[in-house]
């Protein structure tokens, strides 16, 4: 199970671990951003601090429409317990967790400042 | 003939973050030049680099990989090596890429989305550079 809690701002915050260049696993706290339909996006100090091998290029829809093109890279995350490759996108943003990453998994918040946000395994679905 | 590609290094090995158009086994001299961290000189050569990875995996994509999907296809992600034009197709972005990267270790690709315009899209959280 993946936990976090309701910022001040009401953002839903959860901390997922993401492993470094080194396999090691390195606890970061991500916004759930289900605007992305993508799986993580971070930003580029986050990218050359953990290391991560740049794969390419991607394009991107922005909220505005306009397309642009950005770098990937390859990530894996501790996911309900086990290691999971996921695809990392470079963005100026907060670090965000976006809908592709929780396909399968039921999210549960308690909607107030501080509140309790789960991520886990869904049972039929996950 | 002398040109200009950016590269990256990482564990001991010079990785080319563009097409070299060279035969498989040519032998070139290499000249190492830093390019400066986070200054405005990297961000366009940075971008001339993107929009070159971009432009030979668009065509790739547009000349080759559309003719041979399927209705099925569609929404699925299509990884393609830039170098050598092979590529994979699979739901899951990061499966098609770690098959790819198993037969080309170190590829450098471009990546479609299957019937869409782009491969991923954000909300207004998501800020890219340059946008």
């Amino acid at each position: 199970m993946i936990t976090g809690k309701v910022a001040e701002n009401l953002d839903l915050l959860v901390t997922v671990e993401v492993a470094n260049s080194n396999g090691a696993f390195v606890p970061l706290e991500f916004v759930i951003d289900t605007g992305f339909n993508g799986e993580l996006a971070l930003p580029r100090d986050v990218i050359l601090a953990l290391g991560l091998d740049y794969r390419g290029e991607i394009a991107l829809t922005l909220a505005t429409s306009q397309e642009v093109t950005i770098a990937n890279y390859d990530g894996v995350v501790s996911w309900h317990g086990r290691r999971r490759d996921v695809v990392v996108i470079e963005t100026d943003s907060e670090l965000l967790l976006g809908m592709a990453l929780l396909l399968g998994s039921r999210v549960a918040f308690d909607a107030q400042i501080d509140g309790e946000v789960v991520i886990e395994e869904n049972p039929v679905t996950g | 003939m002398i040109t200009n590609v950016r590269a990256r290094y990482a564990n001991g090995v010079l990785t080319p973050l563009e097409p070299l158009g060279l035969e498989e086994g040519a032998e070139v001299v290499v000249s190492i030049t830093e390019t400066p961290q986070g200054t405005e000189g990297e961000r366009q050569s940075a971008n001339a680099v993107s929009q070159s990875i971009e432009a030979r995996g668009k065509s790739i994509y547009e000349g080759k990989i559309l003719q041979e999907v399927e209705e099925t296809d569609k929404g699925k992600f299509a990884v393609i090596d830039v170098y050598s034009g092979d590529y994979e197709i699979d739901s899951s972005h990061a499966a098609a890429i770690r098959r790819l990267v198993e037969r080309h270790p170190g590829a450098v690709t471009y990546t479609a989305r299957i019937g869409y315009p782009t491969a991923y899209k954000t909300g207004f959280r998501a800020r890219v550079p340059n946008a």
